[in-house]
């Protein structure tokens, strides 16, 4: 053989010549065993390749620049929508009055829950209205909560004005003043809010938008009344919310979220990406002197899908916890003494995680991983097989043998 | 039949097994290849011992490796709404039970009235073996089979012996159900740090706040896992001392088995800080705790029996081929060096040697 050439003797893959085989009924079992387990192996294989699995990574977050988005649809079914007012504050208590771009809209609701109107709600609430049945020189009086004493002697646009309700409001609220439903302000009065206000008393209220924050630590919030925020002191007025015993902060959370859903198929099972701790939470129990809060932690996560889009978004880790005004303790925890005081409301508090997960959709094998997978399949199989069969072979020759002594 | 036959895939050389030591070749370990190799040598007996040893001792490891599992760390954000927490504690504090005030602050501004929630019993201080100072303590985490091993749900026995005893020293066990903030637990003396409603006011003199730690943990309570503040020990002998405990709280799930533990993991450290009557400050023991919102899972996980046995069939496969390889080999190598009346020494046989199963 070796004669033959110096190739030849490379030649680990020897064959046998035809004649030298033999074919067994066991063989051929084997055989079959083997084919149909391969089949089934290789199925297998296929699936996993196929498979899209989701590799988190855990990175220290260094973006600056980008925005924390909250979208929230909150339903109060004993708070009218004109009596309330949202506010969103950083962790010192100063107003986020540069909350970019947001839009909340208010729904009110009848006392059985049907929605019955919208209207756009303001963030801090400060935008006057302009009422063009008024005289240019008009100066409505500000019933002492502002200082126009010196008017007189000013040019128009300097004097101290409050020139329709909602300034008369936000007057009453700056000095801590009870405004009430507005009864006796000239301007209220003539503006008609007295008499709305007074007609939606029973109602509800849906509150649903979006906000783009500045990511910072600190709290949104839902308060009755108007509110009036200096440095180190945020003040809502209270009285009309004082007066009417029906109302309270009852609510249930129909969604809260930061940024963007991220809707995978992957991902119910694996890693509950999508979910919202917070989605169907209904806080009933409270009178009406009851702060509700919720803390939460949120974690920036951006998630890739395999196409190449990436999402930026946010997962969160929540706690409630509520309280009522009274302080003390209550009959859900004997053992805790609250704190007294606050004012009623609805406050969402956040905290950033300098952590951030990023969601990779990858496939479980590559393309080589497969075809290595789907070979060492057949050739482990194939010799096992081989082996089984030899012994087989062997094994009935033997007792054939005996048989025939 | 003869159907079943044209499938067989493995066809024999019929004619080279028709020999008498076919009891011989069944003895060795693989059969197949003993009657690859046509002629019995000593050499290829050996190989295949040998080969069958490595085959045997791949099966234990992969099984082992089957049944043993891996453990996987996977992370994610806590996505229940929880709403509190219980803090499992066992201090011994050097001061009588009647000079100690214990409370919870948190963030939302609740007081827990730890001391109505907690048992006092007197005690007389004495440091048990195999506590750690802050020289000697080492801290491990534990693994996941510890932990498993561990994970055994108790309670605190009840109210011990009378708060008054007049021992030196007292013993503060039990379980705070806290908000799921963060918080501080503070153990101090009476009529410091709080204003108002402190009937007694213990001198200076008094005050001792050296401390055994046997149990700091957060969740369900379990006893026997170790937590880095468990069986520790701070002496000091100043009065005015205190000692603030800054501990971060990550909730960690061990899984295994279909068994799950839901416990809280967390990182410490410690500030000692010595006040005196210039520099004022409340000495005690605080505990300042926070939770992380990224939980962790450790599990406990196994490739699904086929693949097992896919991976069992590969290797087998795999060394076959490769010991039926390096065997050939081998023997050209001897052929090549020292001829071929060397290489067919020991063998029962004539017959040629390096086509295995050409012909």
């Amino acid at each position: 053989m070796a004669k033959k050439g110096g190739l030849l003797s490379f030649d680990a893959f020897s064959k046998t010549v035809e004649d030298a085989r033999v074919k067994t009924t066991s063989g051929g079992l084997i055989t079959v065993t083997c084919i149909l387990t391969l089949f089934s192996l290789i199925i297998n294989e296929w699936r996993q390749f196929n498979e899209i699995t989701i590799d988190p990574e855990l990175v220290v977050d260094r973006d600056r620049n980008l925005k924390l988005d909250i979208n929230l649809d909150v339903t109060f079914p004993d708070l009218p929508c004109d009596i309330m007012s949202l506010d969103i504050m950083d962790v010192s208590g100063d107003l986020q009055l540069d909350v970019t771009n947001y839009g909340f809209t208010k729904i009110r609701l009848t006392e059985t829950g049907e929605e019955i109107g919208e209207e756009e709600m303001k963030i801090g609430d400060d935008h006057g209205h302009a009422d063009a049945d008024i005289p240019a020189d008009y100066c409505g009086p500000c019933y002492g909560a502002k200082n126009q004493d010196k008017n007189e002697n000013k040019p128009q646009e300097e004097k101290v004005c409050c020139n329709d309700c909602d300034s008369v409001r936000k007057a009453y609220a700056s000095v801590g003043w009870a405004f009430f439903d507005g009864k006796n302000v000239e301007q209220c009065e003539r503006e008609g809010y007295v008499k709305k206000i007074n007609d939606r008393l029973g109602e509800g209220c849906r509150v649903k938008g979006t906000a783009k924050l500045n990511r910072i630590n600190g709290n949104i919030h839902f308060a009755p009344g108007a509110s009036y925020s200096a440095p180190n002191r945020h003040v809502h007025d209270l009285s009309l919310y004082g007066k009417n015993k029906d109302f309270n902060f009852r609510h249930v959370i129909n969604h809260f979220s930061f940024g963007p859903d991220v809707n995978s198929k992957y991902t119910a099972e694996t890693l509950e990406l999508s979910s919202h701790p917070l989605d169907g939470t209904n806080a009933i129990q409270g009178s009406r002197d009851h702060l509700y809060s919720y803390f939460l932690k949120v974690v920036p996560t951006r998630y890739e899908y395999l196409n190449g889009t990436k999402v930026e978004t946010n997962q969160f880790s929540s706690t409630y916890h509520d309280r009522p005004l009274t302080g003390g303790r209550d009959e859900d925890h004997p053992n805790t003494f609250h704190a007294r005081g606050g004012i009623p409301g609805l406050f969402f508090h956040f905290e950033m995680s300098p952590l951030k997960i990023i969601n990779k959709e990858t496939y479980g094998t590559s393309w080589s991983g497969f075809l290595l997978n789907v070979i060492s399949a057949i050739g482990g199989i194939l010799t096992v097989g081989a082996v089984v069969d030899r012994t087989v072979f062997v094994a009935d020759k033997v007792i054939r043998r005996k048989k025939d002594k | 039949m003869a159907n079943l036959r044209s499938f067989d895939a493995f066809r024999e050389c019929s004619f080279r097994l028709g020999h008498r030591h076919y009891l011989l070749t069944i003895i060795i370990f693989i059969a197949k290849v003993a009657s690859t190799h046509e002629v019995r040598s000593t050499k290829g007996s050996y190989s295949t011992i040998m080969m069958g040893l490595f085959i045997l001792f791949l099966t234990w490891v992969e099984v082992g490796q089957f049944f043993g599992g891996e453990v996987d760390h996977q992370f994610r954000v806590d996505n229940k709404l929880q709403r509190d927490l219980r803090i499992n504690l066992d201090i011994v504090v050097a001061m009588p039970c009647n000079f100690i005030h214990t409370n919870v602050k948190d963030l939302t501004d609740d007081r827990f009235l730890a001391s109505e929630l907690l048992h006092y019993e007197g005690f007389s201080f004495f440091i048990p073996p195999g506590y750690k100072t802050d020289e000697n303590y080492d801290s491990n985490t534990p693994d996941l089979d510890e932990v498993m091993a561990q994970g055994i749900i108790a309670e605190f026995r009840d109210r011990g012996d009378a708060k008054d005893s007049g021992a030196p020293a007292c013993h503060i066990y039990g379980s705070i159900p806290v908000n799921k903030v963060s918080g501080d637990f503070h153990i101090t003396a009476q009529g410091y740090g709080y204003r108002g409603n402190s009937r007694s006011h213990v001198g200076i003199d008094g005050l001792n706040f050296t401390h055994i730690i046997s149990e700091f943990s957060f969740g369900e309570f379990y006893p026997y896992i170790h937590n880095p503040l468990d069986a520790t020990v701070q002496i000091t002998k100043e009065h005015l001392q205190s000692y603030q405990y800054y501990l971060s709280v990550v909730p960690t799930v061990y899984k295994k088995l279909g068994v799950e533990i839901e416990t809280n993991q967390y990182s410490t450290s410690l500030q000692k800080k010595l006040y005196s009557f210039e520099n004022k400050g409340v000495p005690g023991l605080f505990f300042k705790y926070d939770f992380e919102p990224i939980s962790l899972i450790v599990e406990d996980k196994r490739i699904p029996f086929s693949t097992f046995l896919v991976r069992l069939a590969t290797i087998y496969g795999g060394i076959i081929v490769v010991a039926k390889f390096s065997y050939k080999l081998f023997d050209k190598a001897l052929i090549y060096f020292f001829g071929k009346r060397f290489a067919s020494r020991g063998e029962e046989k004539k017959g040629s040697l390096l086509d295995g199963d050409e012909e």
